[in-house]
This record gives structure tokens, C-alpha cells and sequence, in this order.
């Protein structure tokens, strides 16, 4: 399980709360530079990955965007990830017209967007969430996301995909990220229980020295 | 795993709206082995199940947990992301499709 307090909190206006196995957020806008994230170092996320999490909008003032989890290639809100052209993988709500939007989204090079949406969820309820990508399907590979309403995750309510554009490897993990395009309504809510399911000391090389016979 | 589209489905938005109502068939699929493992299942329920899930779980009034992750893993994730790409694909296909010429100011009011 992810330890965010671990992570990087960018926070100016004390929006984001960070504990071990959450990240809350209270009133938080579009109108701010806020994100946590962290360097898991170049190229960490290749390939296949199952990214295990929880959200929840618990409330909300209007119309918004806000970025539950992401992996991406940069540094930055995710409006300025969106702007600068890099690519970026997310989860994340738009809660538009009363409704939350729940969507699996794509953010590609030349600021080009790519998402799927599930609509029937609703303010104040947990959603447990897998995001997979499987680079088998399709010609960059094919991300789904998997929406249930238990936390055994044997409910199912929707499953999205998207057919990515890039065959792309990323650096930095995100549990909260602002869509930061000026936007002054508010957003009360969490991501939790982040496990990427990599096996504890993934990546160390252990060399055994054979003993010479003598 | 392949889809075979019936022969008349041809064009993107024809079989888009085929892979929407195969993915709502199966989640219902999924829900009833939810629902199979959770409280138990009739005989007469499980004959409504697909050959696809009843050639690999002979009928039993409970299913067990190992069979239902196996369910998860060998029937749903493979039959769902097939028909889902199949779907992203289709997507592509209308956005480059002009079948129809939408007139952005006449079209939406």
C-alpha cells in the first residue's frame, strides 16, 4: 500500500490533508497549484500495471475537474500537464450540472484529450477503483478502469477503457492533482488505499556467488 | 478473442451500439455471479447463464470464492476487454466517418 506521506505535497492554500493511506481534500478550487505527488524514478510505470484505489466527492459547490490519481510524465497541475503537451494517465471527476462524472482519461501530446465516463455514481458514496494497462490490446495498449461500489471490489457498476495513443513510460505518481484553470468552485473529498501491487523490493538484483570447489 | 459483428452490423455506429449492449449483457452476467457466490443461484437462474460460464462451472448452489475470482479474471476481464476494443476502434472509425455532415450552429440549439 502507497505511504502518502511520502509523497510531495504541493499545497499554498492548506487544501490538502496527507496521512498514510489518504489524501483529503477540503474546499479545494481550480484556482490553485495543488498536487501530491511522487518520483518513482525514470520510466518506473513501463509496461502492464493494476493500480488499486478509492475515491470519493463527498461535496461539492459546482461545476469542476479534479484529478483522483494519475500517473504522467511531468510535474505540474493538470491543466499545465494538459498545456505543456506531455502525457498523462488519470482517473479523475467532472461534476457537471449536479451529476459526478467519474472518467478514465488520456491527456496526449499536442494537448489532445481522451477519456471515458461512467455517470451514475453520486456525491458522498466510495468508489473502488482498478486502473490497468494492458499494452497487449491495441496498437499502444488499452487502459481500463474498473469502477465497483465494495470494497472486496465484487460489485462491478461500469468498466471504461481507452485506446491509448503512445506507447509511453511514466515517472510520477499522483494522489491528488488540481485541474488548475481558474475555476473558484470548491470540492470536498479523498483517494485512499493506493496499492500498485508491486512486489516489495521490485527492481533489486540479488547476485549469488557461486563457492568454488575446492 | 475475436468479435463476430452479425452480418449486417457494418458500419461504426451500428457496431458501436452492439459492443454498448454486449458490455450491458455481461455486466448483468457478472452481477448474477456476483449474486451467485454472495446468496446462492436456482438451477433455473443458472440455465439462463451463458454457455461461456456454464461449459466452465458445472452448477452448484453456491459458487466459491476461487471460482469467482476465477470468473473475474478468465471470463469478464477477456470478454469485456474485447468488446471494448473493439469498441475504441469503432469509435475511431466514426470520428473519420462522413456519413453525415453535422451543421454546428443549425444542428444544436
Amino acid at each position: 500500500m502507497a505511504d502518502f506521506t511520502t509523497f510531495t505535497e504541493v499545497d499554498p492554500s492548506n487544501h490538502y490533508t496527507v496521512t498514510a493511506p489518504k489524501v483529503a481534500f477540503a474546499g479545494i478550487t481550480e484556482n490553485e497549484e495543488a498536487y501530491v505527488y511522487k518520483d518513482k524514478g525514470i520510466n518506473h510505470f513501463d509496461g502492464d500495471f493494476s493500480h488499486l484505489f478509492d475515491v470519493e466527492i463527498t461535496s461539492v459547490s459546482g461545476n469542476l475537474a479534479y484529478i483522483f490519481y494519475a500517473v504522467s510524465e511531468a510535474v505540474d497541475d493538470a491543466y499545465g500537464v494538459y498545456l505543456s503537451n506531455d502525457h498523462q494517465l488519470d482517473f479523475e471527476l467532472s461534476h457537471f450540472a449536479g451529476t459526478p462524472y467519474l472518467n478514465l482519461t488520456e491527456q496526449f501530446d499536442a494537448s489532445t484529450q481522451y477519456f471515458d465516463q461512467w455517470g451514475g455514481g453520486s456525491d458522498g458514496t466510495t468508489y473502488y477503483i482498478t486502473v490497468e494497462r494492458d499494452e497487449a490490446i491495441g496498437t499502444y495498449g488499452t487502459l481500463f478502469a474498473y469502477i465497483h461500489s465494495d470494497a472486496e471490489r465484487t460489485t462491478l457498476l461500469d468498466t471504461l477503457s481507452i485506446a491509448l495513443h503512445a506507447k509511453d513510460d511514466f515517472r510520477y505518481l499522483y494522489g491528488g492533482q488540481v485541474w488548475k484553470d481558474g475555476g473558484v468552485q470548491t470540492a470536498t473529498g479523498f483517494t485512499q488505499n493506493l496499492d500498485l501491487q508491486e512486489a516489495v523490493g521490485g527492481g533489486e538484483v540479488v547476485y549469488f556467488r557461486r563457492r568454488r570447489r575446492s | 478473442m475475436v468479435i463476430n459483428f452479425p452480418a449486417e452490423c457494418t458500419k461504426p455506429g451500428d457496431r458501436i451500439a452492439w459492443c454498448e449492449r454486449a458490455e450491458e449483457k455481461l455486466l448483468k452476467v457478472k452481477s448474477t455471479v456476483e449474486g451467485w457466490y454472495k446468496a446462492g443461484l436456482t438451477q433455473a437462474q443458472y440455465d439462463q447463464l451463458p454457455n461461456r460460464v456454464k461449459n466452465r462451472y458445472s452448477y452448484v448452489a453456491q459458487l466459491s470464492k476461487a471460482d469467482t475470482k476465477d470468473f473475474w479474471e478468465n471470463v469478464y476481464k477477456p470478454v469485456v476487454k474485447t468488446i471494448l476494443k473493439a469498441r475504441n476502434e469503432e469509435w475511431a472509425k466514426a470520428k473519420v466517418d462522413t456519413t453525415y455532415n453535422p451543421d454546428l450552429d443549425g444542428d444544436i440549439s
